[in-house]
C-alpha cells in the first residue's frame, strides 16, 4: 500500500491458448468464479479501508485473460464497481493479454472497463511465442491480425518485449524499425529477461550478457529521441524515467520502486497471494497464505513471514550491496526480487542487471537534459 | 513574533496544553493511544528517538509530520525503509548526527524522499569532508528532490542575502523554539541538555552569543557570522571553523551561480524575438 493507493494483480485463470517456451504459469486449475471474486474484493475493500486508501489499480492477467469470456468481465467489473462504490474506492482496470482470444466480441468491455487500452507482449524475433502445436510463425501470424482488427476498433496496444541473444544480435535498429514501421506499435517496453519457472532450453541464456545489453538498450534510446520522442512514440523504460528526470509524475515499472512488495500483491484463481505473477505460478514456497482460507487480508499481510522476506530486502541489500553509493539509489534500490532470486538463489541480492540500469539511468538523465534544451541533437 | 513552539517528551503533552508542540517519543504506539484528538492539532511534528517502531497505519497520528531521530547512522540505515509509506501521507524528515556512517543515512534518506536535517555539532575535519561530500550531492544530485537543512535553507538566505542564521535554521534559537528536557527544565536544544544556562533565553542574542563571541575571538572577523553567530562555537570554545567555514563558502558560491543562471536565463528570454 503507497499512501492511498493499493495494487493486485489479479489472475482470475491459469489457463492459456498459447504454448510459450519460457512460459513459468502452470496452466491448470479451475478458473475463478464470480463469486469467489466477490469474497476476494470484499477482502481486498476491506484491508484498503483499514489502511484508508481510496483507490485501487487491478492488473487483470493469467494465464491468458481472454480465456475468460467477455460476458465473464462484464459480470467482474459489474461487481468491483459495486463494492468498490459502496466503500468509496476508486478502482482502475488493466489488462495484459496474448491477444491470441481477441474477437471483436471483447471491444466493448475493453472500452467500458479497460479504458480502451491492452497490454500485450511481442519479441523481436520470436523464437519463444508459439501456438499449440504451432510454431512462433503461426503465432506471430494470429497476434498481427488479431492486434491490427483491435487497433483499427480503436484499441491501443502497448507491448512488452523480452530481448534475447538474437536480438542483441539483430541489434536495436532493427527492432525499432519492426515495432513501430512493421506492426505499427508506438508504445512498446524492453523488459529484462530471467528464468522463471521450470529450466528449460529457452531460460538457458538468462541473465543476458549485461554489457551487449546495455549497448542495445543505449543505442535504442538514442535511436527513440532522435526518431520518435518528438512523434509520440513511447519507449519503456526511457519514457517514464525522462519524466522522472524531468521532476514529473513517472510510473516507472515495479523493479524500480522502493520496494515492490509495498505495492503489489497478486492472487491467482485458486485465492494463492503472492509478491507477483512471477511467484505465484512457480514458487509456491513463496506463497504468503490463501484469501479464500483467510478472513483478513489485513492480518494475513501483517503476519506472514515470506512477505516479511521481501518487507525486509531493500533493507538488508542496502546494508551488504554498494546500492547506497549508487547515484540512482532514489529509483532503483536493489532492483527485482524475482531477478536476484532466479540469478543466485538469494532473495537478498541485487537485481543481476545492476550494471545495465546504471548505464540506463544516466543515458535517460542526458536524454531528458538534451531534450530540455532548444537544439538538442 | 510567531509563537514559540516547545520541543517537549510525550509525558508533558497535558502540562504544554494549547502550546505549539514538537513531541518526542519512543514508542508511536503509545503515543497515538495516550492523545486526544484536541491535543493533536498542537502538534506541529512528532520526533521519534528510536527507529524501532514501523508505520503506524490506521492510526490518529499517521497524518502527522514525523521527525525520525537516528542515533545511530549504522544500525538505523535499514530501518528508514520502515517509514516509507508515511512519506505518502505527509512530510517526513530524517534528522542525523554528523557522526561515523551518516553519510549513508543520508543518502538513503533523500532516495526515500524524505527531507534531511543534519544536526553538525562541532565536526572533525573528516566528518568535514563527508559533509562536504553530501553537500555535492545535495547540490548537484538530479535524484534529490527534498531539501538536506542545514544546507537547504542557507543556500537560499544566501541567495536572498537574508541574514537568516543557523540557530533558526536548525531550529535552536530560543525566541522560536524551545526544548523542554526530561526533567522538565527550560533550555535551547538536545545539545544543551547537560548545561545549566547562566542566561536568560529571552535575552539570548544580547547575552548568550555575546559572550560566546568574546571568547571565541575567531567569529569578530568571520565574513558568514551574519549567518552563523558563533552556532559552531558551541560547546567548545576553541573549535576551529577553518573547515565548516569552506562548507559555508561552497553554499555562498552556489548561491552566486544560481544567480548568473537565474540571470542569463531571464536576459535570454528577454531578448527572444517574439
Ligand atoms: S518481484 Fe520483480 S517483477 Fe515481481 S513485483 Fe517485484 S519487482 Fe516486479
Ligand atoms: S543500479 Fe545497482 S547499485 Fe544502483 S541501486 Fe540499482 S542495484 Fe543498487
Ligand atoms: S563560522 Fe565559526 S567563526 Fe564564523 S561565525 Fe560561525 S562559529 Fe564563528
Amino acid at each position: 500500500m503507497i499512501g492511498e493507493h493499493f495494487s493486485l494483480i489479479l489472475l482470475p485463470t491459469l489457463r492459456c491458448d498459447a504454448a510459450c517456451d519460457y512460459c513459468f504459469e502452470k496452466k491448470a486449475g479451475a478458473d475463478m468464479s464470480i463469486d469467489q471474486l466477490k469474497s476476494l474484493i470484499s477482502k481486498v475493500l476491506d484491508y484498503m479501508e483499514q489502511n484508508e486508501a481510496k483507490a485501487l489499480s487491478i492488473h487483470w492477467q493469467g494465464g491468458e485473460v481472454m480465456m475468460m469470456s467477455p460476458q465473464w468481465f462484464a459480470r467482474a467489473g459489474d461487481v468491483i464497481d459495486r463494492a468498490a462504490d459502496s466503500r468509496n474506492v476508486n478502482v482502475r482496470n488493466y489488462i495484459q493479454s496474448n491477444m491470441i482470444g481477441y474477437s471483436k466480441e471483447w471491444n466493448p468491455i475493453i472500452a467500458e472497463m479497460f479504458d480502451n487500452s491492452v497490454g500485450s507482449s511481442m519479441d523481436y524475433p520470436n523464437r519463444h511465442r508459439k501456438l499449440p502445436g504451432g510454431s512462433a510463425a503461426d503465432f506471430n501470424a494470429v497476434w498481427i491480425r488479431n492486434v491490427r482488427q483491435a487497433q483499427d476498433a480503436g484499441i491501443h496496444i502497448g507491448v512488452i518485449a523480452l530481448p534475447d541473444a538474437e536480438t542483441l544480435q539483430r541489434g536495436a535498429e532493427n527492432l525499432y524499425s519492426y515495432f513501430t514501421e512493421e506492426l505499427n506499435i508506438t508504445d512498446f517496453q524492453i523488459n529484462t529477461p530471467f528464468a522463471g519457472g521450470p529450466a528449460d532450453a529457452s531460460k538457458t541464456g538468462y541473465p543476458l550478457d549485461t554489457e551487449r545489453l546495455t549497448q542495445f538498450l543505449t543505442e535504442l534510446a538514442d535511436i527513440w529521441a532522435e526518431r520518435g520522442y518528438h512523434q509520440g512514440v513511447r519507449v519503456g523504460p526511457f519514457d517514464e524515467l525522462i519524466e522522472y528526470f524531468r521532476g514529473e509524475d513517472a510510473v516507472l515499472p515495479c523493479i524500480w520502486k522502493a520496494n515492490c512488495a509495498d505495492e503489489f500483491v497478486c492472487i491467482d484463481p485458486q485465492g494463492n497471494i503472492a509478491q507477483c505473477d512471477c511467484w505465484v505460478a512457480s514458487y509456491p514456497q513463496f506463497h504468503f497464505g490463501n484469501i479464500f482460507k483467510n478472513d483478513s487480508l489485513a492480518e494475513l499481510l501483517r503476519d506472514n513471514p515470506v512477505r516479511h522476506k521481501f518487507l525486509g530486502r531493500p533493507g538488508v541489500l542496502i546494508q551488504k550491496e554498494e546500492c547506497p553509493e549508487c547515484d540512482y539509489l532514489a529509483i532503483c534500490h536493489g532492483g527485482c526480487p524475482v531477478r536476484a532470486y532466479t540469478t543466485y538463489g538469494d532473495l537478498h541480492t541485487k537485481d543481476p542487471y545492476c550494471e545495465t540500469y546504471k548505464t540506463v539511468f544516466n543515458q535517460a538523465e542526458l536524454i531528458s537534459a538534451c531534450l530540455a534544451r532548444e537544439n538538442c541533437s | 513574533m510567531p509563537p514559540i513552539t516547545y520541543n517537549i517528551p510525550a509525558s508533558m503533552i497535558e502540562m504544554y496544553r494549547g502550546r505549539n508542540l514538537i513531541v518526542r517519543t519512543d514508542n508511536l504506539s503509545e503515543l497515538d493511544k495516550s492523545l486526544t484528538p484536541e491535543a493533536l492539532k498542537n502538534i506541529v511534528y512528532i520526533e521519534l528517538l528510536t527507529l524501532k517502531d514501523s508505520a503506524l497505519q490506521n492510526s490518529q497520528i499517521y497524518n502527522t509530520p514525523l521527525d525520525l531521530v537516528v542515533s545511530d547512522p549504522v544500525r538505523d540505515l535499514p530501518r528508514l525503509y520502515n517509514y516509507t509509506q508515511w512519506a505518502d501521507k505527509h512530510p517526513v524528515r530524517v534528522s542525523v548526527p554528523v557522526v561515523p556512517g551518516f553519510v549513508k543515512t543520508v543518502k538513503l534518506a533523500t532516495a526515500l524522499n524524505f527531507a534531511v536535517k543534519l544536526i553538525p555539532g562541532q565536526p572533525d575535519s573528516q566528518r568535514v569532508e563527508e559533509m562536504a561530500d553530501v553537500l555535492n550531492f545535495y547540490l548537484r544530485q538530479s535524484t534529490v528532490s527534498q531539501p538536506v537543512e542545514f544546507f537547504h535553507t542557507m543556500l537560499f538566505a544566501f541567495y536572498n542575502d537574508n541574514p537568516l542564521n543557523l540557530w533558526t535554521v536548525c531550529e535552536e534559537n530560543p525566541f522560536q523554539y524551545r526544548y523542554i528536557t526530561d526533567q522538565g527544565r527550560e533550555t535551547i536544544s538536545a545539545r544543551f541538555t547537560d548545561t545549566e544556562l547562566p542566561d536568560d533565553l529571552n535575552t539570548f542574542d544580547k547575552t548568550f552569543i555575546k559572550r560566546l563571541c568574546d571568547e571565541a575571538s575567531e567569529c569578530l572577523n568571520c565574513e558568514f557570522f551574519a549567518n552563523c553567530e558563533a552556532y559552531f562555537k558551541w560547546p567548545n570554545r576553541d573549535f576551529s571553523c577553518a573547515d565548516v567555514k569552506m562548507l559555508l563558502r561552497t553554499l555562498q558560491e552556489a548561491a552566486a551561480e544560481l544567480k548568473r543562471d537565474y540571470a542569463a536565463s531571464t536576459n535570454a528570454t528577454e531578448k527572444k524575438p517574439l
